[in-house]
């Protein structure tokens, strides 16, 4: 492919890359107005900027973390939940109409799955979890939410688990009534019961869908 | 019987050690005063931080003379703490600690003061304009600057400089605009230009600050006073200087210091102080000294990019693309 306007090895934040018109920014790039009759693309982050086929142009920075990094210490991800990003959370509490959830790792986009430097506060509505099992889940280890449907309000996300493959990834036992039994690992049966490895007692959770 | 809880002191008495006073020495001026000192910056220093950077300024000829040193860290963005109210972008928050032992002569106290307070705002001020808020909504940026050691007084009460203003303070916040862009490019944060900060200040022409004048008059404090007085009657030319240093010993009559993005063209911040101008609205002497403040900020500015750079392309070391993409186009890196 010719490339009409040769993008240097590095780019720096503020480097001019390439008049906007035909080209279009894509993650790590802004468009600068320069005046009323030139738009540019600048750089704005380090790393080594990329043309795509359809005249975008990105900016990716080597993550060390990602590929046997060994030696050097792990950067953490510079994330944040967008609306139909997946997320992994953690149930921190629960009343009788919402779960409160910590989000530690996220998938925006089409890349991997990514675990977060901080965590955040998310809700899952009970309205949000599924049309029939309204209140009645149990939701307490682990959750697999998914699709952040509204960017919530001042501190929280909304996440939903109504799909079939959201919900409950990792569970732990421990009903209310075996306190003694609790923390065994739970597996899923069906969509809405999990199941003790050891004990064989049922617990109802929203799975997410079993394999 | 002693008590075995505290350390006790000698039985007998001891006499207190007397130190020899460190500001005995007379200030020498080997640069220019259009050339800037040289800057070491380098950046990823602190582990924990998403972003960090550390500043220092070479140590004169006398290992005493003070010197600046500081360091940034950067951490987000993470969510806001929840008592904030919404914020549709990310909140930048900058602050500016001196270390208890970076000022010499005095230890300072661990409690902000109003000198950390207005740095911390102006820094801030800086700061909050070149990074891209709209990116990061709903969450919290924090920028630390820790100065470690600060070269000359900060303008409290007792730094008094015989008259001229006192330019530690804008060097502080110069080197502190400077560490923390880069800290925040280390960091990834996406911002539209980095920032740099630069210092210019105005003194009279006389024998013995330029050093071009005369060679071998006095450096005596007194006779610099006097000195300047006698310019002040006989209205002598104005020189620049460019990051001047307290300890160079010049007496400024005004001075600037900036922060720039040079890839944009825009101030961030502009901070001037001194009096100037007594014929005249001393507009020429402004348009002077921030430009030869921007003038610094651009040779600053190219130190923070290298700085950069240099952690990228050891980044890309690390994982094995340096061969491919970065092998014989090291110097191609031009800011225009």
């Amino acid at each position: 492919m010719s490339q009409p306007h040769p993008l240097p090895p590095i780019a720096l934040p503020g480097q001019p890359l390439a008049p906007s018109p035909p080209y279009t920014s894509s993650t790590g790039t802004h468009i600068h107005t320069q005046n009323p009759t030139s738009t540019i693309i600048t750089a704005s982050i380090a790393g080594i900027p990329h043309l795509h086929p359809d005249m975008s142009i990105s900016i990716t920075r080597p993550s060390p973390s990602s590929s046997s990094s060994s030696t050097s210490h792990h950067r953490p991800l510079l994330l944040l939940p967008e609306v139909t990003s997946t997320v992994l959370a953690r149930v921190t509490r629960l009343n009788l109409r919402q779960a409160t959830v910590e989000i530690f790792a996220m998938q925006a986009g089409a890349e991997e799955m990514g675990v977060c430097e901080h965590t955040f506060q998310g809700i899952i509505r009970g309205q949000d979890v599924r049309a029939t099992e309204k209140d009645r889940v149990k939701i307490l280890e682990s959750f697999r939410v998914g699709d952040v449907i509204s960017l919530g309000d001042q501190s929280n996300y909304y996440l939903s688990t109504a799909s079939n493959s959201l919900g409950v990834v990792v569970a732990h036992s421990g009903g209310e009534l075996r306190v003694t039994d609790a923390g065994d690992p739970l597996h899923p049966i069906n969509w809405r019961q999990m199941a003790c490895a050891r004990t064989g007692v049922v617990e109802d959770r929203k799975v997410a869908k079993p394999i | 019987m002693t008590d075995r809880r505290r350390i006790n002191g000698p039985a007998e008495g001891t006499t207190p050690p007397v130190f020899l006073t460190s500001s005995t020495h007379k200030p020498v001026i080997k640069r220019s005063p259009t050339t800037l000192r040289k800057i070491f910056l380098k950046t990823s220093l602190t582990p924990p931080a998403t972003g960090s950077a550390f500043l220092e300024l070479p140590t004169p000829s006398n290992p005493s003379t003070p010197t600046l040193k500081l360091t940034a860290s950067v951490y987000g963005p993470r969510p806001l703490p929840s008592s904030t109210t919404f914020s549709p972008d990310a909140r930048l928050t900058a602050e500016l600690k001196f270390s208890p032992f970076s000022t010499p002569g005095h230890r300072r106290g661990y409690i902000r003061d109003g000198v950390e307070r207005d740095l911390s705002a102006q820094l801030s001020i800086a700061l909050e304009k070149s990074v891209d808020v709209g990116k990061y909504p709903k969450s919290a940026i924090d920028v630390f600057v820790s100065v470690l050691d600060c070269e000359g007084g900060l303008g409290d009460a007792g730094d008094g400089n015989d008259g001229g203003v006192e330019v530690g303070l804008m060097g502080v916040v110069a080197g502190a605009i400077s560490c923390a862009s880069a800290a925040i490019a280390d960091a990834g944060i996406e911002c539209f230009d980095l920032v740099a900060g630069g210092v210019a200040g105005l003194i009279r022409e006389r024998g013995g600050v330029v050093e071009e004048d005369h060679v071998g008059e006095g450096m005596e404090a007194g006779e610099d006073i006097s000195g300047a007085r006698h310019g002040e009657k006989k209205n002598r030319g104005i020189a620049l200087v460019l990051d001047p240093s307290p300890t160079d010993g010049y007496i400024i009559l005004a001075a600037a210091a900036v922060g720039y993005m040079a890839a944009r063209d825009e101030l961030t911040l502009v901070w001037t102080k001194g009096s100037m101008g007594r014929e005249g609205d001393g507009t020429d002497e402004v348009e002077r000294l921030v430009d030869g403040a921007i003038a610094a900020a651009t040779s600053v500015r190219l130190v923070i990019n290298e700085a950069v750079k240099e952690r990228l392309l050891l980044g890309l070391k690390e994982i094995g693309l340096i061969k491919e993409k970065a092998g014989g186009n090291d110097g191609d890196i031009v800011m225009e």
